[in-house]
């Protein structure tokens, strides 16, 4: 009777110690979510029109957005971009795929050889890529060009309130390539 | 064996949570449309119409111009365009003639077509006056737009035979003038 109780300690006690050993195998490691990173270097785009050849023309941001995106990757990697709905001057709304995103080099990119897919049917609320590499890259800077267009909508979004502001956001994402 | 398993799941999540922490997978920016309000009105042809009588056709029927594009106008609403002239027909030294014998058609003209002009929004053969008068209505804006301006002059018997300024000048020719001003306003 004592030699079958000292074997059922002796059992206990290597399930106990298998139970310790064996935990740490289970850890999930995601590489490709955490190696990946992307900053939006301004809080926000303006986009003014002021004359009657801004309204036929439209309005490019320009300039002002270059090295608009820093990217980061430890392998191949696509940049999307999406609005978060029309733009709205809390009243009315004129349609978000009137503006035009157009990415291009900015001024550090170095060891990719990125393709470059302007928005050219307008920004949509479903992410479209406007960046892929298939490489990856420590640092990339990206100009971004915004570009508002549709001087129909436009023309008559001003109405009679003298001057408005219309606003969304825009969202930046980085996914593997 | 158990303090060294602990030691490597502590440094392994640290590592991973200082990543996430620093690096974002996604970024938001703001983006602004900013519109202000347009409202102007260009006439062209170097702003000088001539209406020239030089036979007797022209005395019988009138005279014409069709200057295509005449006006260049630009508005953030809808909008009305309007002509007044700053007097009669004048040329310093004869008697005037009345500015109601010149008379505007309007249409929409070629560049940036513009919408919302219906024929009821037109004018065909509107005699001028001191006062402005509407010529052309559009219920929405338009950026650089433009629009077609007829302009016929038609003397009155009056005009030819009570006056008889025109055909008895000893110079063989003289020239009335009027000046017109085009406005555009809102409603």
């Amino acid at each position: 009777m004592k030699v079958f109780f000292l074997v059922l300690l002796q059992l206990a006690a290597l399930n106990f110690l298998t139970a310790q050993i064996s935990n740490p195998v289970d850890v999930t490691i995601e590489l490709g979510g955490a190696g990946q990173m992307i900053t939006v270097n301004s809080t926000s785009v303006n986009l003014e029109f002021q004359t009657a050849a801004d309204y036929t023309d439209g309005v490019h941001s320009g300039a002002a957005t270059n090295d608009h995106l820093t990217v980061g990757s430890t392998s191949g990697f696509q940049v999307v971009v999406k609005g978060a709905g029309d733009l709205s001057d809390g009243m009315h709304s004129i349609p978000l795929n009137s503006i035009v995103i157009t990415p291009s080099n900015g001024s550090e990119v170095t060891g990719i050889t990125p393709a470059y897919l302007p928005t050219t049917n307008g920004l949509t609320t479903v992410d479209q890529a406007i960046i892929t590499s298939s490489s990856g890259v420590s640092s990339a800077k990206f100009d971004v060009d915004y570009f508002a267009h549709n001087n129909d909508a436009y023309l008559n979004a001003v109405g009679s309130y003298g001057a408005a502001t219309y606003s969304t956001t825009v969202t930046y994402a980085i996914l593997p390539f | 064996m158990k303090k060294k398993s602990v030691l490597m799941l502590l440094a392994i999540g640290g590592v991973f949570c200082g990543v996430g922490n620093s690096f974002a997978q996604s970024g938001d920016v703001t983006l602004n449309v900013k519109l202000k309000p347009i409202l102007n009105i260009a006439v062209s042809n170097g702003q000088t119409v001539d209406l020239e009588f030089a036979t007797a056709t022209d005395y019988q029927n009138g005279v014409t111009s069709d200057i295509a594009d005449h006006l260049t106008v630009s508005s953030t609403s809808g909008f009305t365009v309007s002509v007044k002239s700053s007097g009669d027909l004048v040329n310093g030294t004869s008697p005037s003639l009345p500015i109601g014998d010149v008379a505007i058609t309007s249409q929409d003209g070629s560049a940036h077509p513009i919408a919302g002009v219906d024929g009821t929004s037109l004018v065909s053969g509107l005699a001028l006056t001191n006062a402005a008068q509407p010529i052309f209505t559009s219920t929405s804006g338009t950026a650089l737009g433009t629009i077609n301006v007829n302009y016929k002059a038609k003397l009155t018997d009056d005009d030819l035979d009570t006056q008889g300024i025109i055909i008895n000048t000893t110079t063989g020719e003289q020239t009335y003038t009027a000046t017109l001003t085009y406005t555009i306003a809102t409603p």
